[in-house]
């Protein structure tokens, strides 16, 4: 596998506040990864050395082959980054905005003018090119920022929260143009979200972090599968208290409970599986009408790890 | 993509930024204009050669460029803090010290040059308003010291100023922290001065009897300097892993 980021018990304090806590992670190149986890995490941090812009007090930093803590200078050069803030200058309008980015990563004057107008069609702010940005609403503002963090087509993107402040549209075409990206590309997209519907469309891998310690790595299935137990609902007729406690004591449940007069919800055990059930259900005159294996969403996964840590 | 070209790219954003603050406000556009017509017609209309001629104008003309260089330089680095654009610059691939000579050339280009556009405007004024006068022509010492002068003395105030502005949360914060500053560095002559006076009169003796021209450029050798120390220390503050990003 071809890395592009790896972090070794990468460490930050400030004063009494670990911020990040031995950190291990490890990205592929021309993979989306996905950071996820509660306020205060530490995924801010964590971008914030990766580019070089805040000093580690531990460990150890590798982005595209480049120490992080000595050469962070080449790491910005073959980056793109949308971070914390949009970083985007009011005074400017949005076309300056990309303009003064086009010529840092030295862009010809032409390719310059046409690489801008193209991300600005792309993200639907053709008309508001001349525009000041600092009269851009919030939702417009973050595309500029994105298209700015575009602009030169770095081999890595950090995007911090991308689409926030963006609208269900603009969410959806900004999740393609990832995957485009990625796939077409081999663009590598390191990306922080609180939309887990979002991390598990968008991400071949994701970390889950809560102060400062990677509570679990994986991709969106294994920590679907991880998280919880398999979980099966029945619907049946003829269900009735007596015949809900008789699978509850079934050796292969874990737990059982009527959600509704004629809706059972089982949780089996590890490696259980759901034909037993049905077949004593069957034989004590229920009629079943369907049976259906739950999957645990991404969501309960991500709040059955922070609520652990607590 | 070389250093020279850095630093140009960023003096090319800063006076976008500034064209706009500039004529974003009528204040702004109204006080150039007046400030401009004041020092480069009206004062040597009224006055006479004086203000163009004599030692005056080593301290007129200097001064006003500094002046003038005060907000932008403060605003320099608080200003993208406080407005949430200075992180997102220093993680492009731009070098540090392309960053900070950016900004101190442009605001230095910008303030200089207007200055001695507004100068050569009142040598204008002088020449046709007081042609009968004999002192109309200003001597070489004065001519040299309204050009050493005008690049140096805004030289040091950007310099200190930017070092300054890195470290200030806020434009307002720098800007006090900044007039605090000036004001010690304008006692710095005093009392080296009256230092001067009591350590040794040779030396007194000795400076006397230097030519205007020779006085003109020990000053402007002391501003150098003192220019020079304030941008070496602006480099040395400038460390991106450590400077406060918000
Ligand atoms: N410059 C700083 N000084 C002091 N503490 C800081 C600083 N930057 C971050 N922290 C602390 O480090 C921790 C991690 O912050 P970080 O910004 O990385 O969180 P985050 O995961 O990005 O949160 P969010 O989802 O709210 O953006 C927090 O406790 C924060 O208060
Ligand atoms: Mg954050």
């Amino acid at each position: 596998m071809d890395v592009a980021i790896r972090t070794r018990a990468l460490t930050r304090s400030f004063g009494p506040v670990r911020a990040l806590d031995h950190v291990d992670l490890e990205v592929a190149a021309g993979s989306i990864f996905g950071f996820l986890g509660p306020n205060g995490a530490g995924k801010t941090t964590t971008i914030r050395i990766l580019l070089g812009l805040l000093e580690p007090t531990g460990g150890s930093a590798e982005v595209l082959g480049f120490d992080a803590a000595r050469d962070a200078a080449r790491i910005r050069e073959a980056a793109g980054a949308l971070l914390e803030h949009a970083g985007i200058y009011e005074r400017l309008s949005a076309e300056q905005n990309l303009e003064f980015f086009g010529r840092i990563y030295g862009l010809p004057a032409r390719e310059r003018k046409a690489r801008a107008h193209e991300l600005l069609d792309s993200f639907g702010l053709a008309a508001a090119r001349r525009r000041r940005a600092g009269t851009l609403s919030r939702g417009m503002r973050q595309k500029l920022a994105i298209a700015r963090a575009m602009l030169h087509r770095p081999r890595l993107l950090f995007l911090d929260e991308p689409t926030a402040g963006l609208d269900p549209a603009a969410g959806a075409s900004l999740r393609d143009d990832l995957l485009a990206l990625a796939r077409q590309e081999r663009v590598t997209v390191f990306l922080t979200t609180h939309n887990l519907d979002e991390a598990e469309r968008l991400c071949d891998r994701v970390a889950v972090i809560h102060r400062g310690v990677v509570r679990a790595t994986g991709s969106p299935a294994e920590l679907r599968e991880r998280a919880g137990r398999p979980r099966v609902r029945i619907r049946a007729a003829g269900l009735d208290d007596a015949l809900a406690r008789l699978v509850a004591d079934h050796p292969d449940v874990a737990a059982a409970t009527r959600v509704e007069p004629t809706v059972l919800e089982l949780e089996l055990r590890d490696g259980a599986r759901p034909a037993p059930i049905v077949a004593l259900l069957v034989q004590r005159g229920a009629e079943i009408d369907e049976v259906r294996r739950l999957t645990p969403s991404l969501e309960a996964a991500y709040l059955g790890l922070v609520e652990a840590a607590r | 993509m070389s250093f020279a070209g850095d630093v140009r790219t960023v003096i090319w954003k800063e006076w976008r930024e500034l064209a706009d603050h500039v004529a974003g406000s009528r204040v702004g556009i109204i006080g150039m204009v007046v400030l401009g017509l004041y020092f480069g017609v009206i004062a040597p209309y009224a006055n006479g050669p004086r203000i163009v001629a004599s030692a005056l104008a080593i301290f007129q003309y200097p001064l006003l460029a500094a002046m003038l260089s005060v907000q932008p330089i403060v605003d320099s680095f608080a200003g993208e803090r406080e407005r949430h654009t200075l992180e997102t610059l220093l993680a492009s691939r731009l070098a540090d010290r392309a960053i900070l000579l950016g900004k101190l050339l442009a605001v230095l280009v910008a303030t200089t040059g207007a200055t001695y556009i507004v100068y050569a405007l009142a040598l204008l004024t002088t020449r046709l308003a007081h042609a009968d006068q004999p002192s109309a022509t200003p001597p070489e010492w004065v001519l040299l010291g309204v050009g050493l002068g005008v690049l140096l003395v805004p030289a040091v105030f950007a310099a200190l100023g930017v070092f300054i502005s890195l470290r200030a949360a806020t434009v307002r914060q720098a800007a006090q922290t900044f007039g605090l500053a000036i004001v010690g560095l304008a006692l710095l002559p005093v009392i080296l001065g009256q230092l001067a006076l009591q350590l040794g009169s040779p030396l007194v003796l000795r400076v006397s009897r230097l030519t205007p021209v020779q006085l003109v450029l020990l000053g402007a050798a002391a501003l150098a300097l003192l220019a020079a120390t304030f941008l070496a220390a602006a480099f040395r503050r400038f460390r991106r892993g450590r400077l406060n990003l918000d």
